[in-house]
């Protein structure tokens, strides 16, 4: 099972209605945190679980996830690195120095924030009705590809970065094959 | 009853607590949840500003409900992070001993027809169970850690006891072996020795008997007498041999003297109930300890002893506390790169007696310092070292409550410290104890 979810024309249309569902993420997070966001062309792949893993699994980061349900189901996931933590935490207005504790409220309170705005972009842009659950930090253990229960998953990453700072975030957009139907179908529609 | 009054008596039942904000923080609604169990009336309460109601967490949550004014989107808290937001008593008054409500907050934009934002939604749910559930599978956790660390600790003692039972068995072993050597050399070397005071005796008395032999001739008229007798001196080298003689007598008895010290020490180090306790003179005790490794240590260093006068005893296993002198001075000799100087001081101060033993060696690294007492630790090349005398040496200083320091400045070798207590201090004897017990209750 090794078909392409998505056909050139697909892909090339999705990424356009992801860069400006990002666009809007990124304006809510500058507006937040009164600075500049960079954040980079989306990236739109399928993986398969194997490959997946290996992103999880890559050191200083702090993980988190986010499941999204409605018309579209899947996950969003955020990775973000140890470094800038303090950066952002201060932009934030939490009180120096971060406990662990501060830290996790951090990524939870980030990842919300990012995969919100994401999500909203998207749904809004494609017309989806979607609800976001409540984030969840991702704590470390083993992960393996014999208990994901699927093989091949489509991922839409875009990486944020905070200018002047250490700080960097990616945000990973997954559907699994099961879901990806109710997109393809839509992206068709807005493309005839 | 109208819709309106159907879904605020809705609100007012809902098993979370449910408080409706407009954008500037003021309170429309606030449900019996808040109300009942934070001893607010709603009456007291709509109307007021939330923030100035709660002024200890105002600055947290107008930064939760800043970011959804901002963002238009939705807000999570946890308990992990922040427990006790609102002071809510516990849901569990009567089986719980939290105390306080674990709670996870949601806040919601809520927006008006013509899409704009007009209230934000503010929802606390009771987490206290599992909360509580979470924290008790930690504490769990912890305790299983805990153990687990406390049994690692244990298998590596059990593991450092066996190896220096090891050690100390191979040493009874030797210690035998040198005894029973010892005993087999007594013998011979008394007989020798005993032999050799009778021939010194003996050899005397002929040198004389020769001497008073010669003159005799020499005084003698018979010049023939006279010339055969010069003849003869001259022919064996008699004057040589009769002034040799002595010499050579007398160098065999010292030797046999040296030889039956050592035997002696042999026997003092390795003597078979010398693992009792007793009286002990730590001098006599270094002494029979620098005899025995002389060999070791005559070509590299050169031994300073400073005795302290009129030492007292020491209440100790004299055998072992040798085996400690004698680690300490063969590491001492070993750490000489080059003829160096050990300097041995014994002293004793209240009830202390103080042994310290100090070379002119390479010294020991810092790094090094904090491991050198490890069972195993070695500096030494593979094969001259076992790693254990050290940790055999600390060990035995432990079992007489005594302490073993080193130290050793950068370029100025190393200086082990042994303190002993002259006395040992009593031990606690159950049956002494029950029986003082039953003195004083009577």
């Amino acid at each position: 099972m090794n078909t392409d979810f998505l056909s050139e024309i697909q892909r090339d249309a999705l990424q356009e209605i992801v860069n400006i569902s990002m666009g809007q993420a990124a304006d809510s997070l500058a507006r937040l945190i009164e600075t500049h966001v960079q954040l980079s062309i989306p990236y739109i792949t399928q993986t398969n679980s194997q490959d997946f893993i290996s992103l999880l699994t890559a050191q200083q980061q702090h993980l988190a996830q986010q499941s999204f349900w409605g018309e579209l189901n899947g996950e969003m996931i955020s990775l973000i690195s140890n470094s800038g933590c303090d950066a952002l935490g201060a932009l934030m207005h939490y009180d120096p120095p971060l406990e662990e504790q501060d830290i996790q409220e951090l990524v939870l309170e980030l990842t919300n924030i990012l995969a919100g705005a994401c999500l909203q972009g998207l749904s809004t842009q494609l017309g989806f009705k979607t609800h976001l659950a409540a984030p969840t930090l991702l704590t470390k253990h083993t992960w393996s590809a014999e208990q994901l229960p699927w093989q091949q998953a489509l991922l839409i990453e875009v990486s944020f970065v905070l200018t002047n700072t250490d700080f960097k975030s990616r945000v990973l957009f997954c559907l699994q094959q099961d879901s990806v139907d109710p997109l393809t179908n839509q992206l068709d529609l807005l493309l005839q | 009853m109208s819709d309106e009054q159907l879904a605020l008596r809705l609100i007012q039942q809902l098993p979370v607590g449910a408080c409706l904000l407009t954008t500037d923080y003021t309170i429309v609604i606030w449900n019996d949840f808040f109300a009942d169990r934070l001893k607010m009336p709603a009456a007291d309460i709509i109307g007021k500003n939330l923030l100035e109601l709660f002024p200890l967490k105002a600055k947290f949550l107008k930064r939760k409900l800043d970011s959804v004014l901002m963002l238009k989107n939705i807000s999570f808290t946890y308990w992990e992070q922040h427990p006790h937001i609102f002071q809510l008593k516990s849901s569990r008054p009567v089986t719980g001993d939290e105390g306080l409500m674990y709670q996870n907050m949601q806040i919601v934009p809520i927006f008006s027809d013509d899409g704009e934002m007009s209230h934000l939604f503010l929802a606390v749910t009771d987490a206290t169970a599992a909360a509580s559930y979470s924290t008790a599978l930690k504490t769990a956790l912890q305790q299983v850690e805990l153990e687990h660390a406390a049994q690692a600790e244990l298998i590596r003692r059990l593991e450092e006891a066996h190896n220096q039972l090891l050690q100390a068995e191979k040493m009874a072993a030797i210690g035998q072996l040198a005894a029973g050597v010892a005993h087999e050399i007594n013998n011979p070397i008394g007989f020798i020795s005993s032999n050799l005071e009778t021939l010194q005796h003996y050899g005397q008395t002929l040198v004389n008997a020769l001497d008073f032999a010669g003159k005799l001739l020499l005084e003698s008229t018979s010049t023939e007498l006279k010339a055969a007798y010069q003849d003869y001196q001259t022919q064996h080298n008699l004057s040589f041999l009769l002034q040799d003689m002595p010499d050579l007598i007398a160098e065999s008895l010292e030797g046999s003297a040296r030889v039956m010290s050592i035997v002696k020490s042999l026997r003092e180090f390795s003597h078979v109930d010398s693992s009792e306790w007793k009286e002990t003179s730590l001098i006599d005790g270094m002494e029979s300890t620098l005899r025995i490794i002389n060999n070791e240590l005559k070509y590299k260093a050169t031994v300073h002893k400073n005795y302290q006068q009129d030492m007292p005893m020491v209440y100790c296993q004299s055998m072992q506390i040798n085996q400690v002198f004698m680690n300490l001075l063969l590491n001492a000799a070993q750490a000489m790169e080059q003829p160096g100087d050990i300097y041995i001081r014994i002293s004793a101060e209240a009830e202390v007696a103080t042994i310290s033993i100090r070379d002119s060696g390479s010294g020991i690294a810092p790094k090094h310092l904090t491991k050198i007492f490890d069972p195993f630790f070695t500096t030494k090349e593979v094969g001259t070292g076992t790693g254990l005398g050290l940790s055999l040496s600390y060990s035995i200083i432990q079992k007489h409550q005594g302490k073993i320091s080193v130290s050793s400045p950068p370029g100025q070798g190393a200086e082990f410290v042994v303190t002993l207590p002259l006395q040992k201090a009593p031990e606690f004897n159950p049956e002494e104890a029950e029986h003082l017990l039953m003195e004083n209750t009577k």
